[in-house]
């Protein structure tokens, strides 16, 4: 690797923006589940930061394991997402979908990654497009709101994507360990070191959420101190 | 005849010699701004390992802490990361082969919650564990990798 010692580089390193919410901020009537929130917090998060292209969601129930990892080379860089995209993947759940047999990144504007159970919205990237902002008028349809789905608004978005071809075109899934890992001893689905991010989906249901949580955070490979020990410093 | 003519001609041929004089050393300034931007953006402007620490501390606006790790901390950490069998990771080393993928100040890590956490099974400080957590992420990407 070849350096250079001017100032400029240090002056160009931007990082990612966090941006995090109060559900607070998003109004919905009472009988509306909060989860349904996180549509116009994402609308937002574009419209309050024009340099986006990526918006990358993120349940609270994810840990990031693997601090060195880019987004841009582990998934976003076009000839990565293109070789990442999954062909002939059939959706599970409720969807009768099958992604195309020859993925095409450059189309892609949402990319998920599918677990046992079907889509998982907890983890997804979201493109600034006009399709995307298409999609998130039409995820908060009331009609999809009123329905009575345990998933709320992961199964209103797999109505979209399964239902119209439109916005099927634009959807990308990808293993379910570069996006979506789980807690749980398995080849494909379980987090391996070197992975991105674990996420505690469905935890609750046999009351594991901290002991899954507290295993994978001792189990993360965090910023290396000294380098937030320069940052620190100097703040 | 009166050689006023001439007079008035030479002013204009030296004017005409001036402007044009002029325009040539605005070409050869312009010529050579665009050389020292191209050597700029040819250049890996990646920041070594061994450089970070020092590079970052002169340019760190991004965040406070309570207190910065003290030195027996800060030792402990480098024994360990260099007792460790981890190599260096090998996606930051192979950035450069892959872009054009997104900078870093084109990406936005998005999280929003009204701190309930998980339909009754919580988990203690969820919510700062988890921003935490996003925070270095974000933050360590600044410093290493996602130069644009």
């Amino acid at each position: 690797m070849t350096t250079s010692s001017s100032p400029l580089p240090l002056l160009l390193l931007t990082g990612y923006t966090l941006v995090d919410y109060s559900f607070d901020d998003f109004p919905l009537p009472d009988n509306v589940h909060p989860i349904w929130k996180k549509i116009p917090a994402i609308k937002r998060a574009f419209a309050a930061n024009p340099a986006a292209e990526w918006v990358l969601w993120l349940d609270l129930d994810v840990i990031l394991m693997t601090a060195s990892l880019p987004l841009s080379t582990h998934l976003l860089a076009p000839s990565v997402l293109q070789q990442k995209l999954l062909p002939s993947f059939p959706i599970l759940g409720s969807s009768t979908r099958i992604t195309p047999a020859a993925p095409n990144a450059t189309a892609v504007d949402l990319i998920f990654a599918c677990d046992w159970s079907g889509v998982n919205a907890g983890v997804m990237l979201l493109r600034r497009s006009a399709w995307t902002e298409m999609l998130l008028d039409l995820w908060m349809d009331p009609l999809l709101i009123a329905q009575d789905w345990p998933a709320r608004e992961q199964e209103a978005l797999v109505h979209l994507l399964d239902k119209h071809d439109s916005i099927w075109d634009h959807v990308g899934v990808v293993s379910q360990r570069d996006l979506n890992a789980n807690a749980f001893e398995d080849e494909k689905a379980g987090w391996h070191e070197g992975d991105l991010l674990v996420h505690f989906a469905g935890c609750w249901v046999n009351g594991e959420c901290e002991a899954h949580w507290e295993e994978f955070w001792r189990r993360r490979s965090p910023v290396p101190v000294r380098y937030l020990q320069g940052v620190r410093e100097w703040a | 005849m009166s050689y006023k003519p001439h007079l008035d001609f030479d002013k204009a041929l030296l004017h005409t010699s001036q402007a044009s004089r002029h325009k040539r050393y605005l070409l050869a300034a312009a010529a050579i701004l665009l050389s020292l931007y191209l050597l700029l953006i040819t250049t890996d402007t990646h920041v070594s390992r061994q450089q970070l620490s020092t590079a970052v501390a002169s340019y760190s606006p991004w965040r406070k802490s309570d207190r910065p790790p003290s030195a027996a901390e800060i030792e402990a950490a480098e024994e360990a990361e260099i007792g460790s069998a981890a190599p260096f990771p090998a996606s930051l080393v192979k950035i450069s082969e892959t872009r054009p993928g997104p900078s870093g100040d084109q990406i936005v890590l998005l999280m929003a919650s009204d701190d309930k956490g998980n339909q009754g099974n919580p988990i203690p400080h969820l919510h700062d564990r988890a921003y935490e957590n996003r925070k270095e992420y974000a933050d360590w990407h600044g410093m290493s990798s996602e130069c644009p």
